[in-house]
C-alpha cells in the first residue's frame, strides 16, 4: 500500500519558521491537495515531503518507512517529484527527457531496456504527449510542457507522486485536463499537489490541507476545510459558495471584503427572496447596518448571499411553504427591529406569508418598499392576493426605486439615537 | 519532428577524421618528408619498438612529430571534455575552463614549480599535481563567488570567472616578476603550445585524461539528470553534492594536467561541446565521447595551422582557438541573451 506520511514537521529559514508543526497523510487512491496563500509554506512542505530539505523537527515517512532512512536512488523509485518549471539551457527531446525519469533503475553503463521503453511509451500515453514525443522541450507550449513533466514523473513508476503546483501557468482547458488526469492517477498511487486555485482543490481532490503562515489551518474533505469562514481568515477574502449545474462540487467566488464605509447603527430586517434583495443586502451591510433576512427557502440566491456576509436568517426547506413557527419568528424579529425592508420579489402561495407580515406591521413600525417600479402585476403568482397586498404596502409606506433613494429613506426614518435598537426590549 | 543520427556512425564519422588529422599533421611539417617514408618509418618502429634512430627523418617523425600530435590530441580531448562537463554542472553553456579561470589558476600552480622548484617529491608528476592544486582552488573559489543559493547565472559566473582569472594571473606575473630565472621559457610556456614537447609530456598528461574521461563517462547518465536542476536530479535519485564534488575535481585534474604540459589555450572547451550539441543533442553518453574526439581533432589541426600559417616561425597556437573562439563567444552570448 502507497502512502505519505507527514508528521508535525517543521523547518525554518534562519530565524524565519516556514513550517510549524504540520502533518497530513495521503493514502493511495487519494489526491490531496495543498492549499494557502503564497509564503505560507506550500513550496517549502512539498520540498521536505519530497526530501529536498531536511525537516528541522518531525518526520516524514514513505510507505512507513521513515524517508531520511531511504538511499537517494531508492527513494526515486517510490515518489516522483514533479516541479514547478523546467529550465534548462540545453536541448533535449522529448523522449530524452522522459526517458530521465527511468534514471533510478538503470546502471552506470547498461542500456534501456524494453521495459524501459515500454514505461516511457506508456507515461507518454498517459499524459497525451505521445504526439510530441520527438520535439525539443525548449519548442514546447506550457501545456505540453507540464503534460511532458508529468510523463517523466509516471516513467519512474512511482507509487508516491508529489506536485507542486501543476496547473499554475496553464491556460483554463489545460488547467482541467490536468485536474482530470492528476484525479485518474490517484487510482494506484498517492498523490500530493500543491494548488493554486481553491475550486481546483474543492472540486478535485479527496483531502486538502490548508496552511497560513507555516502551519495547517485544516486537513480534511474539502466540504470541510474550504469553508467560508477559514477561507475568510486564511486569504481575507469572502468566498460566496454558488451552486454549479454541471459539477457536483459548489462554485466558490471570491470578493474582497468591503470595508464598512460608515458605521450606521440600527437594526433592520429585509423581506425578499428569489434575488429580489441581492442589491439591498450587501449595501446594507456595507453602511453599517445589523442585518437580518426573513424568512427564505433553502437554496434561494437571497440566502447565499445573506450567509456570505455573515447575516442571520430564518429558513425554510427548498420549494415548501412558509410555515406559522417562521412567520412568528419573523414578525418578532421586525418588532425588535428599528426599520423594516421589503425588497419586492415575485410571490406565490409559498411565501405569501412574507407579504402578510409586512403588511400587517404597516404603521406598527418604518417600513420602506424597495422596489424598481410598481408593476406588481408581474410578480404575483397568487391570483391576485400578492398584488393586492403590494399596492396596500406601497400606499402606506415610502417606496425606494434605487438603493440611494433607500439609504436616504432609511436614514430619515430610523431615529438618530443609536441606543435606539434596543430601547424596545 | 526531430531525429538525430544514430551515434554508431557519429563516432565512426569522428574517428575517420581524427586519424585523417594526425596522419596530416604528422605528415606535414618544415622539413618535407613525403607521406611514404613517414608510413615505412612508423611501421618499422611500431613492429620493432627497441629499435634506434638512424636518420633525421627517424627522429623528425618519432621524436618531434608524433608526440606533439598525439600531445594535441590528449589536451583537446581533456579541456573539450571538461568544458562539456563544466557546462552540464553550472547548466550554463559559456562555462569553459579558461573563462572560468581553472586554466589561469593551474598556470600559477605550474609556474610555481617552474620557477621555484616547489616539489611534492613526485618526480615527472609535480608539475601536473601542483597545476591540478591551484585549478581545483580557483574552481571552487568561482562557484562559491557565483553561487546563488543553488542557482548560477550566466553574468555572475562569467564575472567571478574574470575576476578568479585576474587574480590568479596577477599572482603567476608576481612570481615571474621576482624570481631570476629564465622569464623568456615560462612566458613562452604560458602562452600554450606544443613546440618542443616530448613523449615525456605525453606520459605526464595520459594518466590524467584517460582517468578523467573515464570518470566522466561513468557519469554520463547522473550528468544529464543534472541538466535540469540540483533538485530535479535529486528527485531521480542521484546524489547531487557528491557528484558536484566529483565533477569540479576531477575537471580541474584534467585541465590542470593539459595546462601543465600545454599552457594556457582557450576556447576548446568552449567551441568543441557547442559544435558536438549541434550535430548529437545532449544526451552525455554520446556528448562527452564526441567531445573526446573531437576536441582532440580541433587541437590537432589548430597546432598543424600555428605551425604553418608563418612558417618556420610558430604561432602560438593560442593565437588561433582565440581567432575561432572570441567570436563564437560572442556569438553565443548575443543569441542566449534574456537566458538565465
Amino acid at each position: 500500500m502507497n502512502r505519505l506520511d507527514v508528521n508535525a514537521v517543521g523547518y525554518a529559514f534562519g530565524s524565519k519558521t516556514v513550517l510549524d508543526g504540520v502533518s497530513m497523510t495521503c493514502a493511495e487512491g487519494e489526491l490531496v491537495g495543498v492549499v494557502g496563500p503564497n509564503g505560507c509554506g506550500k513550496t517549502t512542505l512539498m520540498r521536505c515531503m519530497a526530501g529536498y530539505l531536511v525537516p528541522d523537527a518531525g518526520s516524514i515517512a514513505y510507505n512507513g518507512r521513515p524517508l531520511r532512512d531511504l538511499p537517494p536512488r531508492e527513494c526515486a523509485r517510490i515518489r516522483a517529484v514533479v516541479e514547478q518549471q523546467l529550465v534548462t539551457p540545453f536541448d533535449f527531446s522529448v523522449y530524452e527527457y522522459v526517458m530521465l525519469g527511468r534514471t533510478p533503475y538503470l546502471g552506470r553503463f547498461g542500456s534501456e531496456t524494453t521495459e524501459d521503453h515500454r514505461y516511457v511509451e506508456d507515461a507518454l500515453g498517459l499524459t497525451g504527449s505521445s504526439p510530441f514525443r520527438d520535439r525539443l522541450i525548449g519548442t514546447l507550449s506550457g501545456g505540453e510542457l507540464q503534460r511532458v513533466m508529468i510523463a517523466r514523473a509516471l516513467a519512474q513508476r512511482p507509487g508516491i507522486l508529489l506536485l507542486d503546483e501543476p496547473t499554475s501557468h496553464l491556460d483554463v482547458r489545460y488547467r482541467l485536463e490536468i485536474m482530470h488526469l492528476l484525479r485518474d492517477l490517484g487510482g494506484e498511487r498517492a498523490v500530493v499537489a500543491v494548488l493554486h486555485d481553491i475550486n481546483d482543490a474543492y472540486a478535485f481532490c479527496d483531502r486538502v490541507l490548508l496552511l497560513r503562515q507555516a502551519k495547517a489551518v485544516a486537513f480534511g474533505p474539502p466540504a470541510e476545510v474550504l469553508t467560508a469562514g477559514a477561507l475568510s481568515d486564511v486569504f481575507g477574502v469572502v468566498a460566496h459558495p454558488l451552486e454549479h449545474p454541471g459539477t457536483p462540487a459548489p462554485v466558490l467566488s471570491f470578493t474582497l471584503p468591503t470595508p464598512v464605509r460608515r458605521r450606521r447603527a440600527g437594526r433592520i430586517v429585509v423581506i425578499a427572496g428569489g434575488g429580489s434583495g441581492r442589491h439591498v443586502i450587501a449595501s446594507l451591510v456595507h453602511e453599517g447596518y445589523d442585518l437580518r433576512v426573513g424568512v427564505l427557502n433553502e437554496g434561494d440566491r437571497d440566502l447565499e448571499l445573506a450567509r456570505s456576509l455573515g447575516c442571520p436568517a430564518l429558513t425554510e426547506p427548498p420549494f415548501s411553504r412558509i410555515g406559522q413557527g417562521s412567520l412568528d419568528a419573523l414578525r418578532d424579529w421586525c418588532m425588535d427591529a428599528d426599520a423594516i425592508v421589503l425588497a419586492a420579489m415575485p410571490v406565490g402561495e409559498g411565501n405569501l406569508g412574507n407579504l402578510v407580515v409586512a403588511e400587517e406591521l404597516l404603521g406598527t413600525k418604518p417600513l420602506v418598499l424597495f422596489a424598481r417600479d410598481q408593476t406588481f402585476g408581474c410578480l404575483d403568482f397568487t391570483g391576485g392576493r400578492g398584488e393586492e397586498a403590494y399596492r396596500s404596502v406601497a400606499q402606506g409606506a415610502p417606496v425606494a426605486s434605487s438603493v440611494g433613494e433607500l439609504l436616504g429613506l432609511l436614514e430619515r426614518e430610523i431615529p438618530k439615537a443609536p441606543s435606539l435598537s434596543g430601547a424596545e426590549e | 519532428m526531430h531525429q538525430r543520427i544514430n551515434p554508431l556512425w557519429m563516432y565512426l564519422g569522428c574517428s575517420v577524421l581524427l586519424l585523417a588529422s594526425a596522419v596530416l599533421a604528422v605528415c606535414i611539417g618544415e622539413s618535407p618528408i613525403d607521406c611514404r617514408t613517414v608510413f615505412a618509418i612508423v611501421a618499422a618502429h611500431l613492429l620493432d619498438p627497441g629499435a634506434g634512430y638512424a636518420t633525421a627523418d627517424e627522429t623528425i617523425i618519432m621524436l618531434i612529430r608524433i608526440p606533439r600530435v598525439i600531445l594535441a590530441a590528449f589536451v583537446g580531448a581533456s579541456l573539450a571534455v571538461s568544458g562539456a562537463v563544466l557546462q552540464s554542472l553550472f547548466r550554463n553553456p559559456m562555462a569553459d575552463p579558461f573563462i572560468l579561470g581553472i586554466s589561469n589558476g593551474a598556470a600559477l600552480g605550474a609556474s610555481a614549480v617552474l620557477l621555484y622548484g616547489v616539489s611534492f617529491g613526485l618526480g615527472l608528476f609535480n608539475l601536473p599535481l601542483a597545476a591540478f592544486v591551484s585549478g581545483t582552488v580557483t574552481i571552487l573559489l568561482v562557484y562559491e563567488l557565483a553561487r546563488t543559493g543553488n542557482r548560477v547565472a550566466t553574468n555572475t559566473l562569467l564575472l567571478s570567472g574574470i575576476a578568479a582569472s585576474a587574480f590568479m594571473s596577477a599572482c603567476t606575473s608576481f612570481l615571474l616578476f621576482v624570481s631570476n630565472e629564465n622569464l623568456h621559457q615560462v612566458i613562452f610556456w604560458m602562452m600554450g603550445g606544443f613546440a618542443g614537447r616530448t613523449w615525456e609530456h605525453v606520459v605526464m598528461l595520459l594518466p590524467f585524461t584517460l582517468l578523467g574521461v573515464g570518470v566522466f563517462l561513468t557519469l554520463a547518465r547522473p550528468l544529464n539528470a543534472l541538466m535540469f536542476g540540483e533538485e530535479s536530479a535529486l528527485y531521480l535519485g542521484v546524489r547531487v553534492e557528491r557528484l558536484k564534488k566529483i565533477l569540479l575535481v576531477v575537471s580541474a585534474v584534467v585541465t590542470g594536467a593539459a595546462v601543465a604540459v600545454s599552457g594556457i589555450i582557450g576556447f576548446v572547451g568552449l567551441i568543441v561541446p557547442h559544435i558536438v550539441r549541434l550535430i548529437a543533442g545532449s544526451d552525455h553518453r554520446v556528448l562527452l565521447p564526441l567531445s573526446v574526439l573531437i576536441g582532440a581533432t580541433f587541437l590537432i589541426l589548430a597546432d598543424l595551422l600555428a605551425r604553418l600559417v608563418i612558417a618556420p616561425a610558430e604561432l602560438p597556437i593560442g593565437v588561433i582557438t582565440a581567432l575561432c573562439g572570441a567570436p563564437f563567444f560572442v556569438y553565443l552570448l548575443r543569441s542566449r541573451r534574456g537566458a538565465a
